[in-house]
């Protein structure tokens, strides 16, 4: 953990607090009730969340180094590939499934919004595997 | 794949944490590895012969693949 992360996190908190304090004063005015006040909590919580964590590895030599072994553990960048992939490939599905079932409720407007998505990611997908071909 | 890890390491006397500290992954890696469930990188088989003093065919049974 490097202290450019120590920095990101505090002005993570800073900003978040800022929210908080600008929603409470009502300056910051969302039609979805709690938008900012939910921004701001989420922003904070984890700005704070990695200050301990940075915290902790600089005092605590176990927790440090769990983390070092945690970043160049070849079982969990495995781990988080095959996430990825088996998220990607149930996202797909989902979205699919999803479309269907829009098209029956007659939905359109938002079966154009979803079917966007999929084929956004679908490109996505052939654009990665033609690049990854040609480069391994 | 069949490996005989543990076997290995008890003969060196090394715990699965110490294993995993000398070949910089966790504890429950070698326990996935040592069960079997996780088959390991080129580089990390590699790594395991030089610890256990070995070829990496010693290590893996990739016969019975």
């Amino acid at each position: 953990m490097s202290k450019k992360s120590l920095r990101f996190s505090i002005i993570i908190s800073i900003l978040g607090a800022m929210i908080i304090v600008l929603a409470i004063l009502k300056v910051l005015v969302s039609p979805i009730e709690g938008l900012y006040m939910g921004m701001g909590i989420g922003l904070l919580f984890a700005g704070v969340l990695n200050i301990i964590k940075y915290i902790l590895y600089k005092t605590n030599k176990e927790f440090k180094d769990e983390i070092d072994t945690e970043k160049v553990d070849e079982r969990v960048k495995f781990i988080e590939e095959k996430s990825w992939k088996t998220t990607g490939k149930l996202g797909i599905l989902i979205s699919c499934i999803f479309e269907i079932v829009l098209g029956i409720m007659g939905k359109f407007e938002m079966l154009q919004g979803v079917g966007f998505v999929v084929c956004l990611l679908l490109t996505l997908y052939c654009s990665f595997y033609f690049y990854y071909n040609k480069k391994f | 794949m069949k490996n005989n890890i543990e076997k290995l390491r008890k003969e060196m006397g090394l715990t699965q944490q110490a294993l995993g500290d000398k070949l910089r992954v966790s504890r429950q890696t070698i326990i996935s590895l040592e069960s079997g469930k996780y088959n390991p990188s080129l580089m990390l088989a590699y790594n395991l012969s030089v610890v256990f003093n070995c070829t990496i065919e010693d290590i893996f049974d990739f016969k019975g693949e």
